[in-house]
């Protein structure tokens, strides 16, 4: 796993809950915490740290996986606004993953393990968007299509139609752009 | 809340944190600065390698049209522009114009057609449209964005058809734009500087391959000319000696008439002339029907072994010494007449010649003829057989006449070269001996080398291959002729 994915978990458990909560953290889960975005870490410690946090808000690992991604999207989009320059909509957002943003993160990590999405575009206007890794993070993908979808002022419901957590061989989202309503994202979050 | 005791606000507390702070930026900083780094060195190496691609194309592609096609596919890859053309020059009445050379890349979409149909119905004058701009300047050209562009004729179709970002690059040889390719995206994309430079590289190396092309088919061309020239030469040299040849032959026919008749009047066969003139006019007619059929003779042979029609015909084992000998004595009794020395020299011993005695004697004939008529008294002529080292037998004519210089060897050798004025008028004859003699001698694959110079005399030698050669006829042969 990619030291960006614990820098933006760190950014995100600081800016919501404060500094001692992301070094209250490491120690549950046992771990030094030096994370930089160029290096590479076991997959293991992102577990652990996700169980220990999902341990500390009362939640389950999928809801914490849920809600940093989604809360980790306006940090990306700071970081690296070159990715959503040109795009308006959170689909053809979404559609660039596999083209234009992991290739990116290619270039910079010679041997990222990017997961390839399958993508369907249906007649009922629902997105599907298959997901196969034995990481098995379709929860944190889900996160980040939210986040996403905030971004661009957008609202998106995403459906698990297939879920390798329910035994299912991978992941299938259903992913539906609604109208614009009242954005119960920022509750979410700041019920954490 | 998760929480644990913060420290003291003391100072030391309040030290720490703002030094922690500044560390944390400084590390965000690095990482920003790696993460750029190592971006551009993949763009850089991902330039290289695309670099690198194109001009092995450029130099290895059978046509300048293939290295046109795979550049294209190969920069849509590398930038992510989704759809690539190339326009090639077309020049009428001193005015350049780019027409579509069909090439593209992405374009096979249905949904493509009207703007691939518009680009291919479409040619652009200097200065119009993208493809025109860059013609007009040498330089890349870019759109941001085609519906907002007021010099693009194809804005409609290329917008219905999806395209909004275009951009087009010269393809150069020297300053000369020699194509154009032009690259179209499906969202607005401001220039890119890195992207220009690469471009301008790769332009540079595809105007080689259009160069090389170009080269390849002007070397073609001109060695289509040469051929068709040569067939046409050689068609026409060979329709001249079978002319020749059987021209000859009805030549021939009333010249023996003459010869015959001649012959008899000189003879005085039926009865005496009654005044002497006659006679010594008939012995005229006679000497110079002789001369004509000599004449006539070398020109059949000549025209048969030019036209390809000669063969050796009848071989049979020759006694060399023996053939010497016998050429020479109505030779000899020449020399003796303008004071000329004359030698033969057989090395004892010789193996047989396997080959046309006809032929043999007719080379051997030419050479003491031309070597008689162009030694002046006082002088030597020369006739030798001899067995090389290497074991082939050279049949040699020297003389200690006027010579020739190299030009004048490569006239003599050539069928009726003798056109020296000078050189026919002093010295009766058709030119025909040495091409004929070595046309003979070709056929029993010997070669014919002439050495000479202006005034040091001449020396032909016929150089037979020991294939030619039977030691064991030698005997045989000395004894038959002994």
């Amino acid at each position: 796993m990619k030291g960006i994915i614990f820098n933006l978990l760190e950014e995100v458990v600081t800016h919501h809950h404060g500094e001692a909560a992301w070094d209250d953290l490491l120690d549950r889960a046992g771990l030094g915490g030096a994370y930089t975005s160029l290096g590479s870490y076991p997959d293991g410690e992102l577990k652990v740290l996700v169980d220990a946090l999902a341990g500390v808000l009362g939640l389950s690992p999928g809801e914490c996986l849920r809600w940093f991604g989604r809360a980790a999207m306006p940090l990306l989009a700071e970081r690296y606004p070159a990715f959503f320059i040109g795009y308006r909509t959170t689909i053809p957002f979404i559609l660039s993953v596999n083209t234009i943003i992991h290739p990116e993160v290619r270039k910079i990590h010679p041997g990222a393990q990017c997961p390839i999405f399958r993508f369907e575009q249906a007649a009922d206007g629902v997105l599907r968007l298959g997901y196969a890794s034995p990481r098995r993070l379709c929860a944190l993908a889900e996160g980040f299509i939210k986040g996403a979808a905030d971004h661009f002022g957008e609202t998106a419901a995403v459906e698990h139609l297939r879920c390798a957590a329910r035994g299912d061989p991978e992941c299938l989202l259903g992913i539906r752009i609604q109208a614009p309503e009242a954005d119960d994202g920022a509750r979410y979050a700041g019920q954490l | 809340m998760m929480a644990r005791d913060m420290p003291d606000s003391s100072d030391e507390a309040v030290w720490l944190r703002r030094r922690l702070e500044r560390e944390r930026r400084a590390r965000l900083e690095a990482e920003t600065l790696s993460e750029r780094g190592l971006r551009e060195l993949y763009e850089r190496k991902q330039q290289l390698e695309l670099l690198e691609k194109i001009a092995t194309a450029a130099n290895q592609e059978a046509t300048a049209g293939d290295a046109l096609r795979l550049a294209v596919t190969e920069v849509c890859s590398f930038t992510g522009w989704e759809v690539g053309h190339v326009y090639r020059i077309e020049e009428a009445a001193g005015t350049r114009h780019l027409c579509s050379t069909g090439i593209w890349h992405g374009a096979d979409a249905a949904a493509m057609a009207p703007f691939r149909q518009t680009t291919e119905e479409n040619r652009f004058a200097c200065g119009v449209g993208l493809p025109g701009r860059t013609l007009a300047t040498g330089q890349a050209a870019w759109i941001r964005d085609v519906g907002e562009d007021d010099n693009f004729p194809r804005g409609r179709t290329a917008r219905d058809c999806g395209l909004r970002a275009a951009s087009a690059f010269p393809v150069l040889s020297g300053v000369e734009v020699v194509a154009v390719l032009e690259f179209f995206a499906r969202a607005a994309r401001e220039p890119d500087a890195a992207l220009l430079r690469v471009m301008s590289q790769i332009g540079l190396q595809l105007g080689r391959a259009i160069e090389r092309q170009r080269h390849d088919e002007s070397v073609r061309r001109r060695a289509e000319e040469l051929v068709r020239a040569r067939d046409a030469a050689q068609s026409a040299s060979r329709a001249k000696s079978e002319f020749l040849a059987n021209t000859s032959h009805e030549l021939r026919t009333p010249l023996n008439a003459i010869i015959g008749f001649s012959e008899l009047m000189m003879n005085e066969t039926f009865g005496p002339h009654s005044v002497e003139t006659y006679r010594e006019y008939s012995k005229h007619i006679y000497d110079s029907g002789q001369h004509l059929l000599a004449i006539i003779n070398d020109i059949l042979d000549l025209s048969k072994i030019e036209a390809g029609k000669a063969e050796l015909g009848q071989v049979e084992p020759i006694a060399l010494a023996w053939l010497l000998r016998e050429v020479s004595k109505p030779l000899c009794l020449q020399a003796e007449q303008k004071g000329i020395a004359f030698e033969i020299a057989a090395e004892p011993g010789l193996p047989a010649l396997i080959g046309s005695e006809r032929m043999v004697r007719q080379i051997l004939i030419n050479l003491l003829s031309n070597a008689l008529k162009f030694t002046p008294a006082g002088g030597t002529v020369a006739v030798k057989a001899a067995l090389k080292a290497s074991g082939e037998l050279v049949l040699s004519v020297a003389d200690s006449g006027i010579g020739m210089s190299a030009l004048e060897i490569a006239v003599a050798l050539t069928p009726f070269g003798q056109v020296d004025s000078t050189l026919s008028r002093r010295h009766e004859g058709t030119g025909l001996g040495l091409p004929l003699a070595r046309a003979m001698a070709a056929l029993h694959q010997a070669e014919l080398n002439v050495t000479s110079a202006p005034g040091a005399g001449t020396l032909i030698e016929v150089v037979f291959p020991r294939a030619r050669l039977r030691p064991d006829e030698a005997q045989a042969g000395a004894l038959a002729y002994a």
